[in-house]
């Protein structure tokens, strides 16, 4: 195929989402989650939007630029998107960008900026929710503020001359969907696992283009106050007394779940 | 431009046209905050050849109910909806609060309508009040992949969220006269059509579907392999129940990601849950965290899953799962 398309995937830097529930805690004066010893992870689905971007650069050559805003990025971290075979690394990295400061149509304005800034994109592929947030909202806000089409929960994507062709998972099917560049694409796991990263990719990462952009460097600095505002945090309580089912045999304790769930009138 | 007034529910219908339930539920939320905010509730459905099966249920909840039925409007299309939305608010007047199940359609619809509006939205809301000092709407919603809950105050109008189900607890009102059904025909207007539906194809699901079900039996990344989710199907089968998972399942292809429960993917509140084989992390628990009863099966005694559980064996589940369909059928 000989399109050449220019691909834009922006990933997040998040704590370990995996990590186990007592790391988690609340700074109740900055209303702000604190993660102690979880090491900074890509966020999964963003993973995922890598991967998909990866394998359309492979089909139609063209160029796969990876962006990610935020404050005192891990560049070890981020280099990762560069080993895994994008072609160059755009850190948007400022004290303005902070998490704290912004609401996702912030952070989405940011992300405009640094595409309009970037210039030609025809593709631009995000995961469909971040895993610290778990909001869902960066990439539909994104694709609204650049007035540009969007399909979320995509996968299967397929590039032709004017556009893509992707199915669209709905919780009752699929549909089968067109669009004509540019246009934005949301995507979750169903896009495909990112591939293995070997040391000679990492080696050769390091000679990849990374570039650092603070808020001077985008052509608007009027950046959205938040309009959507932490007020209160807290750890819902989630837990029960737990039963446990002794028997002679498991056999045994199956037969007596399904009488103990009969009498409570549960089946 | 009129002042913000009211509450706009935006209903869904399934692929047979019917309401689905997550709709009906909110409905009943819209209804209990525009009492509260003593305002009136309009619910919205878009869609072809809907009028008939809306009319026919009789909704006593809601005073007024908005049909925008035309033949363009048969799938889900972000762009025609979103401009069918526009339109109403347009001749109606913008509502304070706008309301929508958190389905795919929800998430993909409110996030444009948001920036559209200039206003911001709360996916998977949980709770939604308002705070008297200022009349700003409170929404609260999971984070952190359930860990931690957040309540976001939206300084904007309208206040826009996806509402997970489970939701609205209180019962129904005092019953009143079916609902006022009004079709809204939509002004002439330019629909950009870059993105085309060409094609649906929907689930060859047997037996009820995940969110209605009563009784739903999970696997996780304990199940081992495909085959071994045959064992979930036939206690389904015995319950009338649903099979559902755990993300590391489907990541594996053991199992379709539509019947994934989590933040990421279903949220369900079924009358029994059973959890066979799912060590327990936080993305799945606030899936399911509301169902009644709740059965964990592990053959690790130290999963966190206990702790979300009512009832619990632990052992191999392929010990236990053909006895617990065995006697259930003799019962």
């Amino acid at each position: 195929m000989n399109t050449l398309i220019n691909i834009v995937v922006c990933v997040k830097q998040v704590s370990d989402p995996e990590g186990p529930e007592s790391l988690y805690s609340i700074d109740h004066d900055t209303k702000q989650v604190v993660t102690k010893g979880l090491p900074p992870t890509i966020s999964t689905f963003d993973e995922n939007a890598l991967e998909a971007g990866l394998r359309l650069r492979d089909q139609c050559s063209g160029k796969l630029t990876v962006i990610s805003a935020g404050y005192k990025l891990s560049k070890s971290l981020l280099r990762k998107t560069l080993a895994a075979g994008a072609d160059e690394l755009i850190l948007l990295d400022s004290e303005s960008f902070a998490q704290e400061r912004l609401d996702s149509y912030g952070t989405a304005w940011i992300l405009a900026r640094a595409v309009e800034k970037i210039e030609n994109t025809d593709l631009i592929l995000t995961g469909r929710q971040a895993a610290d947030t778990n909001a869902g909202l960066v990439g539909l806000y994104l694709a609204e503020i650049l007035g540009i089409s969007a399909v979320s929960f995509a996968r299967d994507i397929v590039v032709n001359e004017n556009g893509v062709t992707m199915k669209q998972d709905f919780s009752d099917g699929y549909g089968s969907v067109e669009a004509g560049f540019p246009v934005l694409l949301t995507v979750g796991a169903e896009a495909g696992q990112l591939r293995n990263i070997g040391l000679m990719e990492l080696r050769k990462a390091k000679k990849k283009p990374l570039v650092e952009w603070t808020e001077n460097d985008l052509p608007n600095q009027d950046i959205p106050e938040q309009a959507l505002v932490p007020m209160r945090l807290y750890k819902p309580e989630r837990e029960r007394e737990c039963d446990f089912i002794r028997a002679d045999s498991l056999k045994d304790a199956g037969t007596a779940l399904a009488q103990k769930l009969r009498n409570a009138g549960l089946v | 431009m009129k002042k913000h007034r009211g509450v706009l529910v935006i209903g869904e219908v399934n692929g047979d046209k019917q309401v689905v339930p997550s709709g009906l539920e909110l409905m009943r939320l819209g209804n209990s905050l525009g009492r509260k905010l003593a305002e009136p509730m309009t619910c919205l459905f878009i869609g072809s050849e809907i009028t008939k099966s809306i009319t026919d249920l009789e909704l006593t909840f809601c005073e007024r109910i908005a049909v925008i039925d035309d033949p363009d409007l048969d799938d889900y299309h972000p762009e025609k909806f979103l401009n069918a939305i526009l339109n109403l608010c347009r001749s109606e007047g913008l509502p304070r609060l706008i309301l929508a199940a958190h389905s795919v359609m929800g998430q993909d619809l409110l996030p444009r309508l948001a920036v559209r509006l200039q206003t911001r939205v709360v996916t998977d809301c949980v709770d939604i009040s308002m705070d008297e000092a200022d009349g700003l709407f409170l929404m609260t919603k999971p984070v952190c992949g359930g860990n931690i809950m957040t309540e976001f105050k939206n300084r904007r109008f309208p206040a826009l969220a996806t509402v997970r189900p489970g939701t609205e607890k209180q019962e129904a009102g005092p019953d009143r006269n079916p609902a006022e059904i009004v079709s809204v025909v939509l002004e002439e207007y330019q629909t950009d059509e870059r993105v085309k539906n060409l094609i649906r194809v929907s689930d060859n699901l047997n037996g009820v579907p995940l969110e209605d079900a009563r009784v739903v039996i999970a696997g996780g990344r304990g199940i081992g392999n495909a085959e071994g989710f045959e064992q979930l199907s036939d206690l389904a089968k015995v319950v009338n129940g649903a099979v559902g998972s755990s993300r590391p399942a489907c990541d594996l292809g053991w199992i379709s990601p539509s019947t994934q429960i989590g933040i990421t993917g279903k949220i369900v509140a079924p009358d029994l849950y059973i959890a066979v084989g799912i060590s327990g992390m936080m993305q799945h628990i606030t899936g399911m965290s509301s169902s009644r009863h709740v059965v964990a099966i592990n053959k690790d005694a130290n999963a966190p899953i206990f702790k979300y559980a009512d009832s619990g064996i632990v052992g191999e589940f392929q010990e236990v799962l053909p006895a617990l369909t065995e006697k259930l059928k003799e019962l």
